[in-house]
């Protein structure tokens, strides 16, 4: 039993040091990762302004129909996706062959879109994904992390399991050890879910598709060699093509079928609508939604719907929750709290909240590996690791780095060239001029000290250049009920707050260090 | 000669006392073999004992990264030297037949 535990202790304090700072990244971009569709809204001029208008009395047809008169728009296949959802207050058109066609839903008026790609939201998505690191190298490294995750948290409910352990003893080791451990078990089951489903995704369905080729033929008895070609269809099925039959129709006005389709189905929060051969005799309408009484089973990428006829509203087919294939459903219940895209602010909020406490847990149990280590000079000067500043680095130098790159994105024109070089060229080199504090630096304290100093400035502008460079202050944006832009803003002031009290809550003496330990 | 091969056989039999090092053929033998034995064993399990359709192809989809991790520390934890050959290769060894048969 003791070489057991003593195995276990030796294989997860190894795994995780080799990959407990790229976990802790990935953790904390995870966290943006939650809020992106609040900073994608925040991150874009064209969507400041107040939305006046419900959601329900917004004249759709109006716009659409004005746009449609264009004869290079098709109208098939569009998809018009309603304000609100993903937090985006403009009315959105769609489809494969244009450029999306972004509306203000109070007066019709065309915005100037900014694209998807050169934004903020999209970098800290990218850079929680892998892919901002050389597309499949990334994918590839970041799925093993999360394998390796999964190997340290089931080592470490055996490990908890197994061995008894006490909470006494105020030593920086016993008390780091206590807060490994606690923070650990209690937020360990939503992410054990979370990265189950993130290793699959980086290592078998989105990035590495090539893995995933052995099994498919197996299973298929050799008919396809890639998993989207055997289980697509099933998994992502597509609309059902009908022929056009030819005779010119006025269509019912879409804010009228969508009245009917809430009638119809009240439970749901409509997301979008797609018009199938629009102005034609057997155009029809699909109104997707999401059913917020159950959650796991919808609103990811099993959304109820219901299809009406676009001429005179009758309804073709009811779909409920429930109605999907069951690998729809399953691939659904797998992958939710991974991604909870349509869920309100609150669940998000804590569900960051989990990820915040898990990400503290593993900085402690990183602080436990170099308590085990430290080597005492003259028996009273402890001297850590250098892996102790390398830590320091990327684990401190997230949150200048990350300020930057806020503060920047309202700082710089937005037509300037190679604007997207300069914010993430300005991102990481932060990261790395926080390793020369940290390494330079004679005393740690003073270095971390330095650091969320640093960061706290950059958090408190970033907020600031907002507000002057857009020309709506707080107060504008919380009196026209803008309140996810808001809210990005006090986020950014609650990690500045963050960042201030840890610097000035840490000690500038080893003595009253001992002091900190033993009061947590 | 003779002597020094039974003493390191008596070695890789017994229970190891010492649990501080991991080596670097067990490190091996966990990672790898847990990967074969975990990315080949669900899609045998699923297409011997259950006859499964191509449907049935989202569940190794979603969890052979699951199963990875919990093989290679199945093998990690074996008690000998010994344990972690048998562990790692019996399995492979019976997966890798029955893979012969399922392709032909």
């Amino acid at each position: 039993m003791k070489q057991l535990g003593e195995r276990l202790i030796k294989v997860h304090a190894t795994a995780g040091i080799v990959f407990g700072l790229l976990f802790y990244v990935i953790m904390y971009f995870g966290i943006f990762s939650i809020f992106q569709n609040y900073i994608k809204v925040w991150e874009k001029p064209s969507r400041h302004f107040a939305s006046m208008v419900k959601k329900e009395d917004i004249p759709i047809s109006k716009y659409v129909n004005q746009i449609l008169l264009d004869p290079n728009i098709p109208n098939n296949n569009l998809r018009i996706i309603l304000p609100d959802s993903k937090n985006d207050n403009a009315l959105v058109l769609s489809q494969m062959f244009i450029k999306k066609i972004v509306i203000n839903p109070n007066n019709g008026e065309k915005l100037k879109d900014e694209g998807r790609r050169i934004g903020l939201g999209f970098f800290l998505h990218n850079l929680h994904t892998g892919r901002a690191f050389y597309r499949n190298v990334g994918f590839t490294i970041f799925g093993i992390v999360a394998v390796a995750s999964i190997f340290l948290i089931l080592t470490g409910l055996i490990q908890v399991l197994t061995i008894k352990y006490s909470n006494k003893g105020d030593s920086a080791l016993k008390k780091s050890s206590k807060w490994h451990r606690k923070l650990s078990i209690w937020f360990f089951f939503p992410i054990l879910i979370i990265f189950i489903s993130c290793a699959a995704l980086n290592l078998q369905i989105k990035g590495n598709k090539k893995l995933s080729e052995p099994i498919t033929q197996i299973l298929s008895n050799k008919e396809s060699t890639k998993w989207p070609e055997a289980i697509g269809s099933t998994l992502f099925p597509s609309p059902e093509v009908k022929k056009k039959e030819g005779i010119l129709v006025t269509m019912m006005p879409l804010e009228k079928l969508y009245a009917k389709a809430r009638e119809i189905n009240p439970n749901l929060d409509y997301l979008d609508m797609r018009l199938y051969r629009w102005n034609d005799s057997s155009a029809e309408i699909e109104l997707r939604g999401y059913n917020p009484s159950y959650p796991f089973f919808n609103g990811f990428i099993n959304l109820p719907s219901v299809t009406l006829k676009g001429s005179d509203a009758s309804v073709v087919k009811i779909k409920r929750v429930f109605d999907a294939h069951w690998i729809r459903i399953f691939y659904e219940f797998v992958h939710f709290l991974h991604f909870v895209p349509f869920m309100s602010f609150i669940f998000k909020f804590l569900l960051s909240l989990v990820v915040a406490g898990f990400t503290i847990g593993t900085a402690f149990g990183i602080w436990l590996y170099l308590e085990k280590c430290v080597k005492k000079y003259d028996n009273k000067i402890p001297f850590y690791h250098w892996f102790s500043r390398f830590s320091m680095t990327i684990m401190l130098g997230v949150f200048p780095s990350t300020a930057i790159a806020f503060c920047l994105q309202w700082l710089l024109p937005l037509n300037m060239e190679e604007r997207i070089l300069w914010q993430q060229g300005a991102f990481f080199l932060t990261w790395l001029s926080t390793g020369l504090i940290a390494f330079a630096r004679f005393d740690s304290n003073k270095a971390a000290k330095d650091i969320l100093y640093i960061g706290s400035i950059l958090f408190f502008c970033a907020p600031l250049i907002h507000w002057f460079n857009s020309g709506y202050g707080p107060l504008k944006l919380a009196s026209l009920n803008m309140y996810p832009i808001l809210g990005v803003d006090i986020g950014l002031l609650f990690l500045d707050v963050l960042c201030f009290v840890c610097a000035f809550i840490l000690p500038k003496s080893r003595i009253q260090n001992k002091k900190i330990w033993k009061s947590i | 000669m003779n002597f020094g091969i039974r003493k390191y056989l008596d070695e890789f039999n017994s229970r190891q006392k010492n649990g501080k090092t991991i080596g670097w053929i067990r490190s091996l033998c966990a990672i790898l073999g847990g990967l074969f034995i975990s990315y080949f064993a669900l899609i045998i399990i699923l297409k011997v004992i259950f006859d499964a359709s191509k449907d049935a192809l989202i569940i190794p989809l979603l969890f052979n990264t699951f199963t990875w991790p919990c093989v290679s520390i199945w093998i990690f934890l074996s008690r000998s030297s010994k344990d972690v050959f048998l562990r790692t290769f019996i399995p492979s060894l019976f997966i890798g037949i029955v893979l012969i048969f399922i392709i032909e």
